[in-house]
């Protein structure tokens, strides 16, 4: 089970709809009127065969019982910046930190598809930590869409 | 040896763009050229890239990417070209058609990345749009060592 905190954002719409795509359960915590585009999880909802393999919350301890995947991504994007203040403010408590990760499965892995605010959505402990993916998850982005343009392209 | 399948549909605009069995592919061929024991030549093939917005991880990589199947990349700025100053999309995608094997767009209004799907003739990527990443989703479901993660 893979838990997205933070924003409803572009991202977490394609890991809510590659979760339908493979059968993978996926979790949204973020903070009232921050939830992911309602057609987006419309067409998960449609394609997935169990209706309770998405689940969109404001409440983050009960997002990150027993996940293995702690997956979070910047709180104002890009083109967002006059928002910031705002944003910070309406995400309180939406970080991973140390405390976060002990409510999660005991080797859940840390993604974040970068760049990163340490002290803001997460913490530079966390991001140092031994189960953090981060970086071989920035690596990973080059073989895939290698592989990606070869199907494209074959 | 594994073998690049085409996918069914000529564009990657969306995370539901491919079948679950072509996602799984995808990662297995990524699993391919990441351990190093896949060789396939995409010789002088262009892939160009229209950029709206700034970027790192996605740029580098996709021109990493062109770069070891032995193709090219090409800086379509918007700045530069008439991208976003009033040639309609229609117009540029046919054009850009003619030039390039592939295009990736990252742009704000994910109905402009899919107008300019509608009139390429050749695969469009979704870089990123206000919508969707699917390149990154794509990638976050790789595991090195399985291929796939399991959750």
């Amino acid at each position: 089970m893979l838990t997205f905190i933070g924003d409803g954002n572009n991202v977490a719409n394609s890991l809510i709809l590659c979760g339908a795509l493979l059968g993978v359960e996926v979790r949204i915590a973020c903070p009232k009127g921050y939830e992911p585009n309602s057609s987006v999880i419309n067409k998960a909802n449609k394609i997935s065969k169990n209706k309770n393999l998405l689940k969109i919350t404001d409440n983050v301890c009960e997002a990150v019982s027993g996940a293995n995947v702690l997956y979070t991504d910047v709180w104002s994007s890009m083109g967002e910046e006059n928002q910031l203040e705002k944003k910070d403010k309406d995400f309180y408590g939406f970080s991973i930190d140390s405390n976060l990760i002990r409510k999660a499965s005991k080797d859940a892995i840390i993604m974040h598809c970068l760049p990163a605010y340490r002290s803001k959505e997460i913490t530079d402990e966390v991001i140092e930590s031994k189960n953090s993916r981060i970086f071989e998850q920035a690596e990973n982005r080059m073989h895939v869409q290698q592989s990606l343009l070869s199907c494209l392209l074959a | 040896m594994l073998k690049p399948i085409r996918l069914a549909k000529k564009n990657f605009l969306s995370s539901l763009d491919t079948s679950s069995k072509e996602f799984l592919h995808i990662l297995e061929i990524a699993k391919s050229f990441k351990n190093k024991d896949l060789n396939i030549e995409l010789k002088d093939k262009v892939l160009g890239l229209i950029f709206d917005k700034s970027s790192t991880r996605t740029r580098v990589s996709l021109q990493v990417a062109m770069s070891r199947l032995g193709g090219y990349t090409i800086d379509l700025n918007p700045s530069t070209s008439q991208i976003g100053r009033g040639e309609p999309i229609k117009d540029t995608a046919r054009v850009l058609s003619r030039y390039c094997d592939a295009i990736a767009i990252r742009t704000f209004d994910h109905s402009d990345l899919e107008e300019y799907a509608k009139w390429s003739t050749k695969p469009v990527i979704n870089a990123l749009t206000d919508l969707e990443h699917p390149c990154q989703a794509l990638a976050d479901f790789f595991d090195n060592s399985r291929g796939i993660l399991k959750f």
